[in-house]
């Protein structure tokens, strides 16, 4: 399977991003991963007209700046940005969390666990039913 | 009250004393016709009208009606009518006077009774008396001829009878109305005794006089040779003697009359003006004493007709003074438009209203007052009655309740303010533990596999070893780290309470430690048809833990059995988890629920030390209570109710099947 993908990687832990990266790198179902440090600048990058859009934006929750929530409600009030996969990548257990997520219209919840060879399997999995087979996520609440 | 002894002995006297008299019945020759008057019937009838027929039958069949058998020999068989029909006469009356005691009508007057009682006894005098003579003579009285009787004699008998049967009515009616015999008789008093003795006494000194007067007239005026004392008494022509005796007899009777109705009259009415003064004096004392302001208000006017002790202190006016003043002048709301619906404009229509207002003193101070009113009305005069309270004390108590309230409820506020921070706070807590304290456990464990990986064939084994317990080790925190925030989650949020299958809820939890541990066996007992109202969320946990620690308890056990039930103990349904595995201490039973004691070590069976203590919460969320029971090597069973006294009307919260 030719990976071809590129991934919005929005988190601000600098162990996590590694992690995650290598996990990504690992699955290979990614060839470009492109990686926002806080809520601003991962809108910046999602709204900035000159750049490509993501295939899929990883998303964690607890952000400097802008919270994830707000970042997400932002991604489906924009045109550009609407119908992006955003797979909320948290590790918050709490079930409000995973309500005003999929709210908010996010399209899949991964809780980061601390084992971390569970979680490259959950990102392999969920880039390949993203990415690699390039159908859009059945549609999840009001704003898609 | 008269014994019956002595009842029985005064009726047969007056019997015998009747029977006596009537041996000398009084002869009045009117024309050609002689007719006896048998006085003594008097003293049975008194005796039957005092105390009822049956006395009076007693009275009668003593003599006092049977004199007749002697007297009227010369009746024939005549006389088996003539003589009993007077023994009648006295039971009707008896009878009669009953009726009147015990409440009957007016139309059972002894005087209306009698004209019956004469029609029936003349006609059959007239049908039955003539048949019955017509047959003599009779076996005891051959010398007895008469076998007719005339119509004059008929007649005769019926003026007689009539005349002197209401004579003796009067004679007894009014004997029993003089004191004495009340008395003597064991009868009710009429009141007003001296007033009918004094009647009764000027009445016969009346006849007295009269005779005296007789006497003096015809010793001076008339022509004869006898002295003043044979005229008066000793000798007395028949003439005179027939004139006073009835004129004394009928000033006697008159007197007896008289003293009973005039007696009867002045006590009628002595009786009213006593009864009007006592509620007179009951009325005032009540007006006056009483602790409420009194008032009495001409509605024509508005001025203060009368004022109680109380209203006068109050108002610290007197009475002569409230007398000429209005209502306007104590009530400084009276003019108000909305004083209180203006009473005043509705009393006459409601006859009664309680309002409350404003009472001002001499002084000008003002105070509250309640206000129960009604319109009297009395002379063609409308006025109105008023009872006021001061209500002071009471709007004061209102006063300080409400700012007793309005603190509790601030302190509540106050209070609640700081539960919400503290639980915003233990959120906040909670929220930050889950994120950034598990990132570095994380990171522990993401980059010791990342080494194990990447670099693993360059490691020794002893220092993979390393690696590897450093991961678990990580693991291990996040597990624990997973337990308390999962414990922290179950003191907070709402409960939702509906009605849950727990046996259902068991099976579920069972297939869910089944699938994770699928090398392991163990034979579950559920209780079908277990149900209770509770949180299902909470409950679940509960089941999860306790339902998870017998399994885990029970690995090193050959069968290991699991049980889950439900019962009734004390009113109180008690649900239990009971295993045949390792089993505890009983010593240490208080501590199995507390946070991170734990009576294992963790190489024989792991845990978190946090799942009794989160049952615990869970339980005590719902107001019931959790207990355990076990013994080393030989299992152990835990207890839980969800609350609710059974006993107490919650029947429906549970049940078991």
């Amino acid at each position: 399977m030719e990976p071809m993908n590129s991934i919005l990687l929005v988190e601000d832990d600098k162990n996590d991003i590694d992690l995650t990266l290598r996990a990504l790198k690992k699955s290979r179902v990614a060839n470009e991963v492109d990686v926002a440090r806080d809520g601003e600048e991962a809108l910046e990058m999602l709204l900035d007209t000159d750049r490509h859009l993501p295939q899929l934006v990883l998303l964690d929750l607890k952000l400097p700046k802008i919270h994830g929530l707000d970042v997400l409600e932002k991604i489906r009030k924009t045109d550009r940005t609407r119908l992006l996969p955003v797979v909320i990548l948290t590790s918050s257990t709490e079930e409000s969390d995973r309500v005003k997520g999929y709210d908010r219209g996010a399209n899949s919840f991964i809780v980061k666990p601390v084992d971390f060879s569970q979680f490259a399997k959950s990102v392999e999995q969920l880039g390949l039913y993203w990415l690699v087979l390039n159908a859009g996520p059945p549609s999840e609440g009001g704003n898609l | 009250m008269v014994s019956l002894r002595r009842k029985f002995g005064v009726a047969v006297a007056a019997g015998v004393l009747g029977f006596v008299v009537n041996l000398h019945p009084l002869h009045v020759e009117v024309g050609v016709l002689r007719v006896s008057i048998i006085v003594g019937l008097v003293f049975p009838l008194f005796i039957s009208l005092a105390w009822g027929w049956r006395w009076g039958l007693v009275s009668a069949l003593a003599g006092g009606a049977q004199t007749m058998w002697l007297l009227w020999r010369g009746d024939g068989w005549g006389i088996i009518y003539s003589v009993p029909v007077f023994t009648l006469w006295i039971v009707w009356h008896g009878w009669c006077s009953d009726r009147r005691k015990a409440g009957g009508s007016v139309l059972w007057s002894m005087y209306l009774v009698e004209i019956p009682f004469r029609l029936v006894s003349m006609a059959l005098f007239s049908t039955l008396f003539v048949w019955l003579v017509s047959l003599n003579p009779p076996p005891w009285a051959p010398d007895v001829t008469v076998a007719s009787v005339s119509p004059d004699f008929l007649k005769t008998i019926a003026v007689k009878h009539t005349v002197f049967g209401y004579l003796f009515l009067m004679t007894a009616d009014s004997l029993l109305a003089i004191p004495l015999i009340r008395r003597v008789l064991g009868l009710p008093g009429r009141g007003q005794e001296k007033l009918r003795v004094a009647v009764l006494t000027g009445m016969t000194l009346l006849g007295v006089a009269f005779w005296f007067l007789s006497a003096v007239i015809s010793f001076f005026w008339d022509s004869h040779s006898l002295s003043f004392m044979q005229l008066l008494v000793l000798d007395v022509p028949a003439d005179q003697m027939l004139t006073r005796a009835a004129v004394l007899a009928f000033c006697i009777l008159l007197g007896l009359v008289m003293s009973r109705e005039v007696g009867n009259f002045v006590e009628v009415h002595t009786r009213d003006a006593e009864a009007v003064k006592r509620s007179e004096k009951l009325f005032r004392t009540l007006f006056d004493e009483s602790a409420s302001e009194n008032y009495l208000v001409d509605m024509e006017t508005g001025l203060f007709e009368d004022a109680s002790k109380a209203a006068c202190e109050a108002l610290g006016y007197t009475r002569e003074e409230l007398r000429t003043m209005t209502v306007a002048d104590v009530d400084p709301d009276f003019h108000k438009d909305d004083h209180e619906g203006r009473y005043w404009k509705r009393l006459p229509d409601e006859g009664h209203l309680v309002f409350e207002t404003r009472h001002k003193r001499r002084d000008g101070t003002v105070y509250p007052a309640i206000v129960h009113t009604a319109i009297v009305e009395a002379d063609d005069r409308k006025l109105q009655i008023a009872s006021a309270y001061d209500i002071t004390d009471i709007r004061e108590s209102e006063k300080k309740l409400q700012a007793l309230n309005a603190e509790l409820e601030e302190r509540v506020q106050e209070r609640t303010a700081q539960l919400q921070t503290v639980n915003r706070e233990l959120e906040a807590f909670a929220y930050s533990v889950s994120h950034d304290l598990k990132a570095p456990l994380r990171a522990v464990d993401g980059f010791g596999q990342a080494l194990e990986e990447d670099y693993g064939d360059d490691l020794t084994e002893e220092a993979r070893g390393y690696l590897t317990r450093m991961r678990s080790a990580s693991r291990r925190m996040g597990t624990l780290i997973e337990s308390l925030l999962s414990l922290s989650r179950l003191t907070r949020g709402a409960m939702d309470i509906t009605q849950v299958d727990l046996s259902a809820m068991a099976a579920s939890v069972i297939r869910e430690i089944e699938a994770g541990n699928p090398e392991r066996k163990a034979r579950w007992d559920i209780q079908e048809g277990v149900s209770a109202r509770c949180d299902a969320r909470l409950v679940r946990t509960v089941l999860e833990n306790l339902l998870g620690n017998a399994f885990k308890f029970t690995a090193f056990v050959e069968n290991s059995e699991i049980k889950f039930s439900a019962g009734l103990e004390n009113g109180k349904m008690v649900f239990s988890v009971c295993d045949n595995g390792e089993g505890f201490d009983m010593k240490y039973r208080d501590k199995l629920f507390e946070t991170f004691q734990r009576l294992h070590s963790d190489d024989r069976f792991q845990g978190s030390g946090v799942g009794l203590a989160t049952v615990q919460r869970a339980v005590a969320r719902h107001g019931g209570s959790v207990w355990a029971q076990g013994k080393p090597g030989e299992g152990a069973c835990f207890f839980f109710t969800l609350g609710g006294d059974m006993r107490h009307g919650t029947n429906e919260q549970y049940s078991a099947g």
